[in-house]
């Protein structure tokens, strides 16, 4: 996003920003740091500019995937569903994508309120796939994936995932892959460790099927192992047709 | 995404907020195969539907790649505006402050039964008890683990309770502070605020009447109180 001219300095739009990067300065007025926009349009969309001085410039590569990843409107032509990741488990009553005995997780790095950058999710992918995860083919970030080292591909339909790659800035990212339950304990003491090495939070996600009574599986496990949870969380009703057929065991 | 997922705050007041989201599978599509769902659009003005008979206290489509690309009740809209926009890949949802209204929404809708997949956000003892008055069985849950990594970057506790009402990260943490500061300075009412904070919420997930809540409280509380303990 950038301002025009027609600024008349008066700040309104500065709170808007989710990643503070609209700035104002003495000798500089209001401006937006490029470096820091994800080009999520809050600013703009939230009209609150008296003078209609922000605008959204034609976006190229790499500078386009911040809006890939930032603005909720983009369907992405991998998932042909706005945002960042896949139907995960919403939809697992009809794709069977978690089955029995699996445990899915999402690791969504820049969420709260702080943005990251691809080099962030690369550390993470990589640190994850020592354990032989399966990325979850339909996530949008996975193209950009070598899937059995977690690092990013030299290039993408033509385009360079180089250091310019690597330090664009988006909203966030979610990072989807999947493994057998046994191996859940030892795949959170990675991604415990390897967040500590990021430059932003990841808020992390834990999917699981329910056992045929509704009972959560990983549940007895969480508190054993003494792993805070929060009280609340998404429950897939069950209601989606066709039914994938799950087979207990 | 899972953008009603990491709602932070204490039990009482997450008691006061439930998500209804439905969504027509489209992996066979991407598969190359027959979608799944030849009516969409009608499923999914159904959902809406049954969810405004019982008064959420937000709710919002997104209709991707039009103009406008949403509405929500809370940027003031109604779901005559809304319905005559639908779509068939129109992102549809209903939050709810009160659960006998909620358990009302979720037997209406099993006695439609539509065939959408349906997730129901919300504390689980409660979600859970309301699917066994209703007769269903939980399918898949999604637990969140908490925030790790650089935590010093987050804003304060009260701060982090009203931005994670917008799992997209649209509703910014310095806009809510702001208004708080307006608020103390009886520049805007509570309630103008958290309209004011959900009108950035693209797809309807922030509950303004929570909201409402969050910031009374704020406007109480000195600056700086309430840590954030991820």
């Amino acid at each position: 996003m950038k301002i025009d001219e027609k600024c008349i300095g008066c700040r309104a739009c500065i709170p808007h920003c989710p990643v503070a990067a609209i700035r104002y300065e003495e000798d500089e007025g209001v401006y937006i740091e490029q470096d820091e926009c994800v080009e999520c349009g809050v600013c703009l969309n939230s009209e609150v500019c008296p003078a209609e001085a922000i605008y959204q410039p034609e976006l190229s590569w790499p500078r386009v995937l911040r809006a890939v990843w930032s603005s909720v409107v983009f369907i992405h032509p991998e998932t042909r569903t706005q945002g960042r990741g896949t139907e995960e488990m919403k939809t697992n009553d009809v794709t069977g994508r978690f089955k029995p005995g699996e445990v899915g997780f999402g690791l969504e790095l820049g969420r709260p309120s702080t943005g990251a950058r691809f080099e962030d999710a690369e550390r993470v992918a990589m640190a994850v796939a020592r354990h032989g995860v399966e990325f979850e083919p339909m996530n949008p970030l996975t193209r950009y994936l070598d899937t059995e080292t977690g690092r990013f591909l030299d290039s993408w339909q033509g385009h360079p995932l180089d250091e310019e790659f690597r330090r664009t800035r988006v909203m966030t990212f979610i990072i989807e892959f999947k493994t057998q339950q046994e191996k859940m304990l030892d795949v959170l003491e990675t991604i415990k460790g390897v967040a500590e090495e990021i430059d932003t939070v990841m808020s992390v996600d834990l999917i699981t099927k329910c056992a045929e009574n509704g009972s959560i599986p990983v549940k007895h496990i969480l508190e054993e192992k003494g792993i805070e949870h929060y009280i609340n969380g998404k429950t897939c009703l069950g209601f989606g047709k066709p039914a994938y057929l799950f087979k207990y065991e | 995404m899972t953008h009603t997922l990491h709602r932070i705050g204490d039990r009482g007041s997450l008691e006061r907020d439930y998500i209804l989201y439905a969504l027509a599978s489209n992996v066979e599509l991407l598969k190359g195969n027959k979608p799944a769902y030849e009516n969409t659009k009608e499923l999914l003005t159904k959902f809406m539907d049954i969810c405004f008979r019982h008064r959420p206290v937000n709710a919002g489509c997104i209709y991707p790649s039009s103009s406008p690309y949403s509405k929500t009740i809370a940027k003031g809209n109604t779901w005559e505006e809304m319905r005559q926009e639908m779509l068939d890949y129109t992102e549809t949802l209903a939050v709810f402050d009160d659960r006998e209204n909620l358990r009302k929404v979720i037997d209406d809708l099993r006695e439609s039964d539509l065939g959408l997949s349906i997730v129901l956000s919300g504390v689980f003892d409660e979600v859970y008890e309301a699917c066994e008055e209703t007769g269903l069985t939980p399918h898949t849950v999604n637990i969140a683990l908490g925030i790790m990594g650089k935590k010093e970057l987050l804003p304060e506790r009260r701060t982090l309770e009203i931005v994670t009402m917008c799992g997209h990260g649209l509703v910014s943490q310095y806009l809510a502070e702001d208004l708080v500061r307006k608020i103390r300075a009886n520049k805007i009412s509570v309630e103008e605020a958290a309209k004011r904070l959900g009108a950035n919420c693209i797809c309807g997930a922030f509950n303004t009447a929570r909201a409402t809540e969050i910031l009374t409280l704020m406007v109480g509380e000195a600056h700086g109180s309430g840590e954030c303990d991820g």
